[in-house]
This record gives C-alpha cells, structure tokens and sequence, in this order.
C-alpha cells in the first residue's frame, strides 16, 4: 500500500520514492522538502506498490504521473530491476526518468540496472552530508531542469 | 647369408660377418692342409722315383761296362761303334759315350744334345780329377730332374778285381719318361685335390655356419626384444649346445624380466590410483575449503553491508536534526547530537574498511602489467603535500619493476604503507621512508623502510590484523582505523605472496611486501636508480 497524500496539484513536481525502509523514505523526504521547492513526495513501501502507482492500478487509479522516480533495488517481492523492466515494457512510461538509489555499489548491479533502463546510479552513500546532496541534486535536476530540456516529455 | 636383415635393423650394422670370416678361415685352412701333405706326398714319390732311378741307372751301368768291356780289349772301334749304336737306340738313353782309360773319348752316340752339352761343359773341362776314378760315379746334375748320368769304369776281365787294369770308362745318360709324367700328374692332382676341397669346404662351412648363425640371430633378436616386452620369436631351446644354453638364459630372463616388469606395472598403478585417490580427496577438501572461505566472504560482505543502512539512517536523521531542528535546541542536546554523528562516522568508515577488505577477496579487479615505479612514484606525488607537512623525505632507491598485478589493489598496498609509515613517523629527528627492492631466484621483494618509532616485537603479529593496532606510545593519537595493514595482506596474500615486518623500537620499522617472481613482466635489474620522486 502507498503512504502519503496522492492526487496533489499537477503544477507542483512530483517524486515517487519506491524503497522498503521507512526510516530512509522519512529521510529523503525531509532532504526534498528542505529544499523549500514545489516538490509533492510521494512513497511506496516496495516494488508491487511501485508498480501499481506507477500503471494506476486499483485503488492508485487517480495517481498522478511522476516527473521523477526514485527506486531502490533492494527490496521484498518485486525488486527494482523488476520495477524497471515493468516500467521500461509500458509505452506510457517509456520515457520517465527513474534513478536508481541503492546500497548495492557493484558493478554489476550498476550495469544491470542501467540496461534495464534506468535513467541514473546513485549510491546511498554512508556520508550524510553527501548522501543528502545527491538526493537534492538528483531532485533539482529531474524535475526542473529535465523539464525544461527540449524533447523532454512534460507531464 | 640370406639372413633376414630386416629384422635386425634396430642391431647395429654388421660390417664383417662371422659366417664370411669362418669361410674365409676354412678355405685357408684347406688350401694349407691339402696343398702342404700334398706336397710331402710329392716329395716322397719324387725321392722314390729319384732312387729307383739310380739304382735302375747303375744297373744299366754294370751291364754296359760289360758290353764294351769286349771291344776295348781288343781294341776294336767298329764293334765298339756297333755296340754303341745298339745300346744307344733305347730312347731312354740320352748319350752313350766311351773314353779310353786317360778319359780321351773313343766313340759317343748323342740322343740329347742339350744333355751332353752340358756333361761336356761340366766334366769334359773340370772335373779331371774325377775321369781317373775306379769306382762307379753318378752325378745328379742337369736340369732334368728326370734325368741321371753314371760315369761307370771298365776294367779288364782278366785277373782279381785288385789286378785288373782300367780300360777305359762309359758314361751314359739315362732319362726316365714315367718319371715326369708321374711328377706332373702328381702335381695336377694336387691343384685338383685342393680345388675340390675347396669347392666341398665352402658350401659344408656356409651350411654349417648358418645353423650356427640362424639360431645366434635369433638369440640376439629376441634380446633386443627383450627391452621392448614383445613376444619372444621362436628360440632354439631344444639344442644341446652353448646356443641352446644361451636361448634358455635368455627366455629366463625375458621371463624374470616380464614378472619384473608386471610387478612395475602393478606398482605403477596402485600409485596412481593413491594418486588420483589422494587428488581427488586434496581436491575435495580444497573445494569445501573454497567453499567455506566464499561463504565467510559472502557473510562479511552481507553483514557489513546490512549493517551500513540502518547506520546510514541513524547518520541521516542525526543530521537532519541539527539542520532543523539544532537552532532551536539547547546546548547540551547538539552536544550530544554531534558525539551521536561522530560516533557514527568512525563505525561507518569502519564497515566501510570491512567492505573493501572483502571485496579484495571476492572482487578483486583484473590483472594489467603494472609499473611499480611509476604506481609508487604517483603515490609519494600525492602524499607531497603531507609528507612535506611533517618533514619527511621519501623516495625510490631502486628502478621498481612492472609487475602483472591488478592496478587498484597495489595502489592500495603502497598507499597504505606508505601512508602508514608517515603517519607513525611522528617527531623523529630523521624522518625518511624508503622504497627499494630486490630479486630473489622466485621471489621479488618490495621493502618500505622507515625511520619511524618502530614496533614492539610483542605487537608485530597484531599490526596486520583487522581493527588492531600497536600499543606503543607512538600510535596513539594518531587517526587510523587500524584496517590498513589488514588489507595489505590480504592483498599480497590474494597475490600468493606474504608481507613481514622488520621493527625495532626506537630505529624504524620495515615493511617487505614479497610476491612471487613470477608476476613480474619486465624488470630493470641496472643500478640503484636516482629518479626519487619526493
């Protein structure tokens, strides 16, 4: 099941954070909404949740369509390659920007993600400060500046 | 001699065979015997001939003085002549010749002018002496074998042998035919009898031999198969003779030796069955001990990495909250938030070492030719800065080698221990690290010295151990996590080689960094090289 207000303002950016640690999701939502931007947060607990919010499924019918998804790979029941092959397999969201964030540092997890289609690799580094910057960057530049970019697709 | 050749081309080439050397030994020994006792035979038969000959030439003698005895009394040269002629028509006589009693010829009747030439040459002219002689004299001369003269005197009838007078004297040249032909024919006999011993000998000693040689090649052939282990051919074991003793032998040896060989066999495989019995057991244990050191790899690598999320989260929210909330919050509390990120950091960077020390292990990158010198010569580089801080002059000794090692991890290895080094140097009054290495016949040492604080000998094992760091005074206050030296090793061991430690308090500590020889790609054995890069 999803956590968080859904179905918010279309002119606000929207973020889906697909990960399994709660402890985390609170984290990267408080680095987001600490940027002081119009950025709506958006959670799901694992992979399936992910799925269905993303292919507005069921109850996640009237879900908005992210402008970023942030996906861990690691996580019960659908994991993130899965998530990305689903995502990659659907027309409609062929070209959503999905970075992956995960504690996995390989490079072979590096490489499978990618070819399974995901837009970026960051790594949940163990240097807070760090971390914390890449989660902002990551934001920043997804939902603004991608937007912008030319032959980007808008939401 | 019509050996099968063939057969025997792993022999060596027989350049005189016995066979030919036997013939050739046999004829001779026939042509000596035959022609030698022929020989004697001839001479034999010749002196029988020679004497029968004598004899028969003095018989004759006698009775010509007899016959001319009449006429030379009465001194009547005709009748003398008649008689002559008479005597003289026998064709064994060769000359008949009559001398008066100074040894004047009377009368001669020549058959063989060649003969009395000769008598004349050698008894007309010198042997004066001889003319005057009252006995019979026979003179073997000519160069007729077969041919006698008798010189016989003639002395009156009247009166004893004592009073008789000399009339004169006959001599006569008898020649016997049979006695040539006898000697020819005697001679070509021989020639005949050792030509035909000849032609029996050759073929009987080929024959002979061959029943020699067969069996003897045979023999040899079966030897020279011994070695190989085939089938022995045919032996003459039956024969009662050296070769039949000589064949049996060699079957008791080609029989000892196949129980011999059998035995080899039998050994052999039983060492091998121990062999492949014990490589499969090395290889099973050396699987379960594969198996168990992934194990262990994958558990640490699982268990530091499970280990960092929470952490990262307790990392996470402590600095949030001194970013929201801090302001707002008294004193005492930011304290405490600041030992919470502090103390987070130090367990974070910890699991961070134990990370990397099990990625060594488990992913440990590829293997390049490395230049060790230049890989050094780039580490001291970006040390300058620290390394100028504290004083501390480093430098390369030697031109490294290029080693086929994997890049990142030797960088790891000489960063650490250089690094290390620098570190502990501490306020010594010298403060130099140095890099040199040598060549052993398998072994490449790599040395990093310096002249640091040293370390205790109680605390040598301890350095390279995981978390553990020496005790001495020198350490403390020093930031490290004590994980460096711990993946040094497991790096130089991951290379199948080995780090030891050379320490003493006081002097500076040496750290020998040794991997088999066999790594290295390329190396400059020249002179101590002068290209330091401090």
């Amino acid at each position: 099941m999803s956590t968080g207000t859904r179905g918010g303002k279309v002119s606000e950016a929207v973020i889906l954070l697909v990960d399994d640690d709660p402890d985390y999701r609170m984290l990267v939502r408080d680095a987001i909404e600490s940027l002081g931007r119009p950025i709506k947060v958006f959670e799901c607990v694992d992979g399936c949740d992910g799925i269905r919010f993303l292919q507005r499924v069921g109850s996640d019918k009237s879900s908005p369509r992210p402008d970023l998804v942030l996906l861990d790979l690691e996580m019960p029941g659908a994991d993130g390659h899965e998530v990305l092959v689903r995502v990659r397999a659907d027309h409609r969201l062929r070209d959503l920007p999905v970075v992956v964030m995960t504690g996995l540092d390989d490079d072979e997890s590096e490489r499978r993600a990618l070819s399974n289609g995901a837009s970026s690799y960051t790594c949940k580094v163990r240097d807070t400060q760090d971390m914390l910057r890449r989660i902002e960057a990551a934001a920043v530049y997804w939902t603004t500046v991608h937007r912008q970019l030319p032959g980007a697709s808008a939401a | 001699m019509s050996e099968r050749d063939g057969d025997n081309s792993n022999l060596v080439p027989i350049r005189h065979r016995l066979q030919f050397r036997v013939l050739l030994l046999v004829l001779a020994m026939v042509v000596v015997t035959v022609g030698t006792s022929n020989l004697m035979l001839e001479r034999l038969i010749e002196s029988q001939l020679e004497e029968t000959l004598a004899r028969e030439t003095v018989r004759i003698g006698g009775h010509l003085a007899d016959e001319f005895r009449q006429p030379l009394e009465h001194r009547n040269p005709t009748a003398l002549r008649d008689r002559l002629d008479a005597v003289a028509i026998d064709s064994a006589v060769a000359f008949v010749q009559v001398e008066d009693r100074f040894g004047a010829s009377l009368s001669q009747h020549v058959n063989n002018e060649d003969l009395y030439q000769h008598y004349l040459k050698r008894f007309g002219e010198h042997e004066q002496a001889a003319l005057t002689q009252s006995l019979p004299t026979l003179l073997n001369y000519a160069p007729a074998p077969e041919a006698r003269v008798l010189r016989t005197p003639i002395f009156s009838s009247t009166g004893a042998a004592g009073g008789a007078d000399l009339l004169g004297h006959v001599t006569f040249a008898f020649i016997d035919p049979v006695h040539r032909a006898t000697v020819q024919r005697m001679r070509a006999l021989v020639i005949g009898v050792v030509c035909v011993a000849c032609l029996i000998s050759v073929p009987i000693t080929a024959l002979l031999m061959r029943r020699l040689t067969r069996p003897l090649r045979r023999i040899m052939r079966a030897v020279t198969m011994l070695a190989s282990g085939e089938r022995l051919p045919h032996l003459p074991l039956r024969r009662n003779d050296e070769l039949g003793l000589l064949a049996r032998s060699v079957l008791e040896t080609a029989g000892t030796l196949a129980q011999a060989r059998s035995e080899l066999l039998r050994a052999n495989e039983s060492l091998e069955q121990q062999v492949d019995e014990r490589t499969a057991a090395l290889n099973a244990a050396n699987h379960r001990l594969e198996l168990e050191i992934e194990t262990k790899n994958e558990f640490l690598r699982t268990v530091s990495h499970d280990l960092s999320a929470p952490l990262r989260n307790i990392a996470g929210m402590t600095t949030m909250l001194q970013r929201r909330f801090g302001d707002s919050l008294p004193e005492e509390a930011r304290h405490r938030l600041e030992r919470i990120a502090a103390n987070v950091e130090l367990e974070s960077s910890m699991l961070d070492d134990l990370l990397e020390l099990s990625r060594i292990r488990t992913r440990p990158g590829e293997c390049e030719p490395v230049d060790l010198h230049e890989l050094v010569a780039g580490i001291i580089q970006a040390l300058e800065h620290e390394l100028g801080e504290r004083g501390i002059e480093c430098g390369i000794e030697t031109t490294l080698p290029t080693v086929h090692v994997e890049r990142n991890l030797a960088r790891q290895v000489f960063l650490n221990l250089i690094d290390n080094a620098a570190k502990y140097m501490g306020q010594r009054p010298t403060r130099r690290i140095t890099i040199s290495h040598a060549l052993e016949k398998r072994t490449l040492h790599v040395s990093v010295a310096d002249t640091g604080p040293g370390i205790a000998a109680s605390d040598q094992q301890r350095v390279f151990q995981v978390f553990r760091r020496g005790s001495e005074a020198g350490t403390t206050g020093v930031p490290g996590r004590g994980i460096g030296l711990a993946s040094v090793r497991a790096v130089v061991e991951h290379w199948g080689g080995e780090i030891t430690l050379q320490s003493e308090v006081g002097v500076g500590s040496t750290f020998k960094v040794s991997i088999p020889a066999s790594r290295i790609v390329s190396a400059d054995l020249g002179s101590p090289a002068n290209r330091s890069a401090a």
